[in-house]
């Protein structure tokens, strides 16, 4: 497959239905089905008639930015298009603590709350005095600004007001293209980030380090403890770095991403730019997917004797862990609501734990990543290793279709990964688990860890049944009698 | 006209949603991006009521209806 041409003169990054032609809704059948039509080119998008509320770009954008340390964050538009910013900043707070980083500067958003008048005479003074207001008070070292629906349709020119800023105050200050309506994939916003940070935080090498990128959330620190034995650190990124962190990020061994829907721009670029290898392999989840991923990881430092090392060494830990947990997980039927491709290694783990996937909702799909390598395809791994899915489909967060399927399918659990998903699952009397910290299923350790948490889920149903009894659902009986792709056009 | 803000308390206009969030038996539909609806979400920290959240009905408009319009989309969700 293609690799994508990075530029990083323009401005903004291709949007990912053109550069790598994702999809959001798919109704077509088995999982094996959907990898066959995406490795064949015949993945067609398909339309609903009736849609609920999507995730947006600006907010994914945020989501990386607000992260770093030594940074502000500017959202560019009316004083809405923050409003969520604030469960950044506590999750950043928050799990700060598990990197072992306890003395964390708050974090203070602002915007530029464009009103009426902006929209008609142009924003571009408001966005000057912001900027020169947060360096003020705040004295970061790079600044961010996310733009918005409003800020794009009036069309003001960021560009210019960013350079020009640039020039007076002394710091990068990296505009980060990512307005609401230009994508129908809302992860475009962490490739509008990343592209940023390319552009202007990340410089040219001077030397090699002993250092691995991390592309990654705000999980715990599990990196570090896995790269010691090789010798080399994990340098994260984007949450938590520093701009001087993200600036030697070329000068790395490797980098890694924890999830390639959320890395696959910068990994590749870094690749590209600066010629730091990929680690093309699918993330470490599930035991066949651990092992190759470790032999990427030793194959790319030159640690192949090590690496194996390290597998055996885990195998005989924790293999009969993993034995007794499928024990009592065997046969229980699960339904699996998240984002690409974190859903996808939740049905690797599900599977691994001897569990039956019996549907899945995926919020989009990418049938080729960045860097154009078929290594990197997580759905095609785990449809290769554990076999089909059946019920699945491409569902953008719907949440009419997601009570349909449970209602219908009635799983004995059902694994989320965004808030707001899991809901469901208890009005309607299933156990429902909901794990946002994507190192914690990682590796053998991973998959004790989350078996232990489902086991617990499953066995504690006293308050799902009790809720189940006293929650309404706005559904009506007669949009459960129908078949979920009523509204597929 | 009001400056820049830092640290908002509050949202925009869009959060007069949640008032028709709080009655039984009543739906808001948003005519809106893709996004707005998960910022009032977010301002409420997911109090969802009868039928908030995710679970409002949205035309996520997109380049295209910026351009065109996107009054019919509107016409077709109110009717589905």
């Amino acid at each position: 497959m293609n690799k994508t041409n990075v530029n990083l003169d323009i401005e903004s990054v291709e949007v990912r239905e053109q550069r790598l032609g994702a999809i959001t809704s798919w109704h077509g059948g088995s999982a094996a089905e959907l990898v066959e039509q995406a490795s064949c080119g015949s993945l067609k998008e398909g339309q609903r008639t009736f849609s609920q509320c999507l995730g947006c770009s600006t907010t994914h954008g945020a989501c990386q930015t607000i992260m770093v340390q030594d940074s502000v964050l500017i959202s560019h538009g009316p004083v809405g298009c923050s409003s969520c910013f604030h469960d950044f900043a506590f999750s950043y707070r928050v799990s700060g603590a598990n990197r072992g980083l306890t003395d964390l500067k708050e974090r203070h958003v602002y915007s530029t709350n464009l009103e009426e008048k902006e929209t008609i005479y142009g924003g571009a003074q408001k966005l000057r005095d912001t900027i020169r207001a947060a360096y003020e008070r705040e004295h970061p070292n790079a600044i961010f600004i996310v733009t918005t629906c409003a800020a794009g349709i009036i069309g003001d020119d960021v560009e210019s007001v960013v350079n020009e800023m640039e020039a007076e105050i002394g710091i990068p200050v990296c505009a980060v293209y990512c307005e609401g309506f230009r994508s129908r994939v809302w992860t475009t916003g962490f490739d509008a980030a990343y592209h940023a940070i390319a552009r202007k935080l990340v410089k040219p090498p001077k030397q090699k380090r002993k250092i691995i990128n991390v592309i990654n959330f705000w999980g715990y620190d599990l990196f570090n403890e896995w790269f010691k034995p090789l010798g080399y650190e994990a340098n994260y990124i984007a949450p938590y770095a520093t701009v001087e962190s993200l600036g030697y990020a070329s000068e790395a061994a490797a980098t890694m991403q924890v999830c390639p829907t959320l890395g696959t721009y910068l990994a590749h670029v870094l690749e590209q730019e600066y010629g730091v290898p990929e680690i093309k392999e699918a993330p470490p989840y599930g035991i066949p997917q651990t092992d190759a991923w470790f032999r990427n990881l030793g194959e790319v430092l030159g640690l192949e004797d090590e690496v194996e090392k390290i597998i055996k060494q885990k195998k005989e830990e924790y293999l009969p862990k993993i034995e007794a947990l499928r024990e009592k997980l065997k046969g229980k039927k699960v339904y699996v609501a998240a984002g690409a491709s974190y859903g996808h290694n939740l049905l690797a783990i599900l599977r691994e734990l001897g569990m039956e996937a019996i549907g899945a909702g995926i919020f989009h799909h990418e049938p080729r990543f960045d860097s154009g390598s078929e290594r990197t395809d997580v759905l095609k791994k785990v449809v290769n290793n554990y076999g089909d899915v059946p019920n699945f489909n491409v569902c953008n967060k719907q949440e009419y279709e997601l009570v349909n399927r449970l209602y219908n399918l009635k799983p004995d659990l059902l694994l989320a990964r965004h808030g707001g998903m899991s809901r469901w699952g208890a009005k309607l009397g299933i156990p429902s688990l909901l794990i946002g910290d994507e190192h914690f299923g990682m590796g053998y350790e991973g998959l004790v860890k989350y078996g232990e948490r489902i086991l617990e889920t499953i066995e504690n149903d006293e308050f799902v049944k009790n809720l189940e009894k006293h929650a309404f659902v706005p559904y009506t009986k007669w949009w459960f009698e129908q078949p979920v792709d009523t509204f597929m056009k | 006209m009001s400056g820049f803000i830092e640290q908002e308390r509050y949202t925009c206009a869009i959060g007069a949603l949640q008032t028709v969030v709080a009655i039984p038996r009543a739906v808001p539909i948003l005519h809106s991006g893709p996004g707005c609806g998960t910022m009032i979400g977010g301002f409420f920290e997911r109090a969802t009521g009868y039928a908030g959240g995710n679970t409002m009905p949205c035309t996520n408009f997109a380049e295209k209806d910026v351009v065109f319009g996107g009054v019919n989309k509107l016409r077709k969700i109110v009717r589905s």
